[in-house]
């Protein structure tokens, strides 16, 4: 063979590995239950979440909000607090926007 | 068709809090998604790159559009995270470049030299060719190593290279065309 035809020869050896390596199923028999253990950890994570902010902001929607960007969130709360009411219940702070088309409700722990 | 109907289901359950139904799509799709990443990572790492993804997945589960089968959905999520592996590990790299053992050197030369037999039938063989592979592939930039494994090794058109990795068809032409001269060169210096 010449140089040519060895590098080629090489190349096909090389993909013919690369294709056995993926046809091994060899797996491991505890990772599946790993997986299932960190999601069942990341579900209980979650739900630990949404009560805090169940308790503190009432609406999942406007903590994401807040999650995302707080700054943005604390302006539009301050927004609301200028252009706005506020009303105090017994367990929670309201405050309505002028328009009177969103509230946001902050549950008093 | 058929699967994709199957899967809404069990998407909708895990979405509603029923954690324990992802293992059905775990077990169903486990076959696949191992096939790519033990090609693509070191052997030690495939459990835990898989488990990464299965993961990946179910954190991402919401946004699943079901556009696509969710397998090619999972195939993506895969090709992705050996992605991240790849510069992960080339981020955090203490050891320097592996180089090649004198035996693989020395089996490149008898192998060529007596081209017609049956090269993959010995398991000595096959480790050494798996040296050489990873050698030559190690010399490679993360984005590179997989534009080379998807476009030349999975068969993947520009597009779907570019759509997976995040990059533009140029860019995936470019990362090809130089990827393949330094593995000439690579393997031509082991002739």
């Amino acid at each position: 063979m010449n140089e040519k035809e060895k590098l080629a020869y090489l190349e096909t050896l090389l993909f013919e590995t690369y294709h056995l390596r993926r046809a091994s199923e060899e797996l491991p028999e505890e990772w599946r239950e790993k997986v299932m253990q960190e999601i069942r950890k990341i579900r209980l994570n979650e739900s630990v979440n949404q009560t805090f902010l169940e308790r503190w902001f009432g609406n999942p929607i406007l903590f994401r909000f807040a999650g995302v960007c707080l700054p943005c969130a604390l302006s539009l709360m301050l927004f609301f607090i200028l252009t706005g009411g506020i009303s105090l219940g017994l367990d929670r702070l309201i405050i309505g926007n002028p328009l009177g088309v969103a509230t946001l409700t902050v549950f008093v722990p | 068709m058929i699967e994709k109907d199957e899967d809404v289901p069990v998407i909708e359950r895990i979405l509603n809090g029923d954690t324990d139904a992802f293992e059905i799509l775990l077990k169903k799709y486990q076959n696949a998604v191992t096939k790519i990443v033990v090609a693509k990572v070191p052997q030690s790492c495939v459990a835990e790159v898989t488990q990464d993804v299965f993961i990946r997945a179910f954190k991402s589960l919401s946004s699943y559009r079901g556009r696509d089968s969710l397998e090619s959905w999972l195939k993506t999520i895969a090709v992705r995270t050996c992605y991240d592996y790849w510069r992960t590990r080339y981020r955090n790299r203490e050891t320097p470049m592996s180089s090649l053992s004198e035996s693989a050197r020395q089996w490149v030369a008898s192998a060529c030299t007596d081209g017609t037999r049956n090269v993959l039938n010995g398991d000595s063989e096959r480790v050494e060719l798996r040296e050489i592979l990873d050698w030559a592939l190690d010399h490679l930039s993360p984005t590179n190593r997989m534009v080379v494994l998807l476009l030349y090794f999975d068969g993947y058109s520009l597009r779907e290279t570019s759509n997976t990795l995040g990059i533009s068809i140029a860019n995936v032409k470019i990362r090809a065309h130089r990827s393949r001269k330094k593995l000439r060169h690579l393997l031509g210096s082991l002739l």
